[in-house]
């Protein structure tokens, strides 16, 4: 008893002290707001920068910008050189997103049907055999998702030298093989994601009643999932228009993405409020992708 | 419903058949390049392992500490200055999560020519920090930002640092609030309940958010060729160099796997479970 009134005695001032906090929470909640804001700050620094740069009307980089106008953004597209390799950009992104979406979505299909789509009752001759597929799965997954962490500018020394061999180096191929790559891991990630929005239950339920493999697929997995493939085809899109280190490695006469154009441009002459326009230019598509990209992401979960 | 075998492998044949050809046949091919030497009648068909030596002394070794070093203060940066970011994040909602999504992402996927370029704006030695503090009257002559590893620091962790803050937000969303109730019942203060609950059952995520900014700012070219105009010179930029100016392939091809175990052996140490454990 004396130790339980010893222990509470003990408890007590600890316990106000633990409240305390409770009745400043205006300071807390300032400093915390104030610690987000300065983190987004230096996160958002330099694309905010190029931005505001980009609209001044003086002949030459000022911040902050002298006056508003866009004259540099119709510079920027009056450039062949530019907008050649920005329509480039957009192409070969687009069928990299595209390819990507595609192998990602199919391969998460195959590695997640056991657990997404639930019960094995497998025909006993196959059973070994398809121990062995979980087993293996596991390392296809890994493999495919290496190439996030190696290191780029060793893939693109890799490709570089791989496509010379096979004789693609000076074609959009190589562009769009190295990108494909690079996009596949956060393809199958984002896919995945979709994937887990499909209900088992509701798959298990259909077959019971009679539905097909093909039907299930096509009547539940599919539109359950179809964020994830949006998103899949969103992200990859973004990752292949941004990419700098591969493009730069593999461009060549016709295959110049517009960061290399710019890359290029900068060597010459880095404070023309033109480079600072088709910088400014890059990152309001990337906005635009990932925004929506973000926003179909979070409906999707939401809806799950 | 399961699959039939056949359909699996048929779904996971275009993924397996781009990784293969595509990731798998270009690594080995590198890998076999290194083991040659470059001489005057083209490479030797003799196999050495000469590039390594040459790889891992001198020049190139002091390339490697050197991106090893920068690599690791902005690993090191990124835990701490992140993991307070991470810490609110995982516990927005509503359209507060969704800008803070937004800002997360937007550095991570907009192209580093363009942040760097923001970065050569704002670092520059009439640029705006520099500007501004000599306006304050805290420095009389400006800070040399670019073409110093400081700058390099600065423009990697802003792009490193949502890769960091990603997972550690994962596994912080992952604990259960009713531990900090029980925390807080039995006595503990908050920083002892940060201490000893929070950090600890969010190491997976902060192991693997070391390892990708380790990873990330290890083999990165752009940032630092741009911001740092090969000043400072890193490993990737060392490779560049050999592949496209010096074009000695087999060496360029040997410092580019030491790069590869430099960075992979960690992330097999101590990011496989956190970082690649997946749902499938």
């Amino acid at each position: 008893m004396s130790a339980l009134t010893t222990l509470a005695d003990r408890m007590q001032p600890r316990r106000r002290t633990a409240k305390q906090p409770a009745l400043l929470p205006l300071p807390r909640t300032i400093a915390k707001i104030a610690y987000m804001t300065l983190i987004s700050a230096f996160l958002l620094a330099p694309i905010v920068v190029v931005l505001a740069a980009s609209l001044t009307e003086r002949a030459y980089l000022t911040f902050p910008p002298h006056g508003v106008s866009l004259k540099w953004y119709r510079d920027a597209f009056a450039q062949q050189d530019f907008v050649d390799s920005l329509k480039f950009s957009v192409w070969t992104a687009a069928v990299v997103a595209t390819l990507a979406a595609l192998i990602a979505y199919l391969l998460a299909l195959a590695l997640g049907s056991t657990s997404i789509l639930g019960h094995r009752r497998a025909l006993t001759r196959l059973v070994t055999w398809l121990r062995v597929g979980t087993l293996s799965a596991r390392t296809i997954r890994l493999t495919a998702i290496m190439p996030m962490m190696l290191p780029v500018i060793v893939l693109a020394v890799a490709l570089l030298q791989f496509f010379a061999r096979i004789g693609i180096v000076s074609s959009p191929l190589s562009i769009i093989f190295g990108q494909l790559v690079m996009c596949l891991p956060f393809a199958v990630l984002m896919a995945e994601i979709g994937l887990g929005h499909v209900d088992p239950s509701t798959c298990l339920a259909a077959e019971s009643l009679g539905a097909s493999k093909l039907r299930v697929l096509r009547t539940i997995v599919v539109p359950a999932s179809s964020s994830g493939l949006a998103v899949a085809w969103a992200f990859s899109f973004v990752v292949a228009f941004g990419d700098s280190t591969v493009a730069l490695l593999l461009q060549g006469p016709g295959q110049i993405t517009a960061p290399i154009d710019i890359f290029n441009v900068l060597y010459f002459n880095p404070f023309a409020p033109t480079v600072a326009a088709m910088a400014g230019l890059l990152a309001v598509i990337t906005f635009a992708c990932l925004t929506v990209g973000i926003a179909v992401l979070e409906r999707g979960g939401r809806r799950a | 419903m399961r699959l039939h075998p056949v359909a699996r492998i048929a779904l996971g044949l275009p993924a397996l058949a781009a990784l293969a050809v595509l990731f798998v046949a270009p690594m080995v091919n590198i890998l076999l390049q290194s083991l040659h030497v470059n001489t005057i009648a083209g490479t030797s068909s003799a196999w050495t392992v000469h590039n390594y030596s040459e790889g891992i002394s001198g020049f190139y070794r002091s390339s490697m500490l050197r991106s090893i070093w920068i690599s690791l203060v902005v690993t090191l940066i990124a835990i701490l200055i992140g993991f307070p970011f991470a810490h609110t994040y995982a516990k927005a909602k509503g359209p507060g999560r969704f800008v803070l999504t937004l800002i997360l992402f937007l550095p991570l996927l907009t192209t580093s020519i363009v942040t760097s370029y923001g970065w050569l704006i704002v670092l520059g030695r009439s640029g705006m920090v520099n500007t501004a503090l000599q306006h304050i009257g805290i420095i009389s002559k400006p800070i040399n930002f670019l073409y110093s590893p400081l700058g390099d620091i600065i423009a990697l962790e802003e792009w490193i640092l949502p890769f960091a803050i990603l997972p550690i937000t994962g596994s912080l969303a992952g604990i259960s609030p009713d531990i900090y109730k029980a925390a807080h019942s039995l006595g503990s203060g908050s920083i002892r309940t940060f201490l000893s609950m929070t950090v600890p059952l969010s190491r997976a995520g902060i192991i693997g958010g070391a390892v990708a900014a380790y990873a990330l700012s290890m083999s990165s070219y752009t940032t630092p060729r741009l911001v740092s105009g090969g000043a400072v010179q890193v490993l990737p930029i060392a490779i560049y160099n050999q592949f496209v100016n010096v074009l000695n392939l087999p060496l360029g091809s040997a410092l580019s796997i030491l790069l590869l175990v430099v960075v992979l052996v960690p992330v097999a140490l101590l990011g496989r479970r956190s970082m690649l454990a997946g749902r499938a």
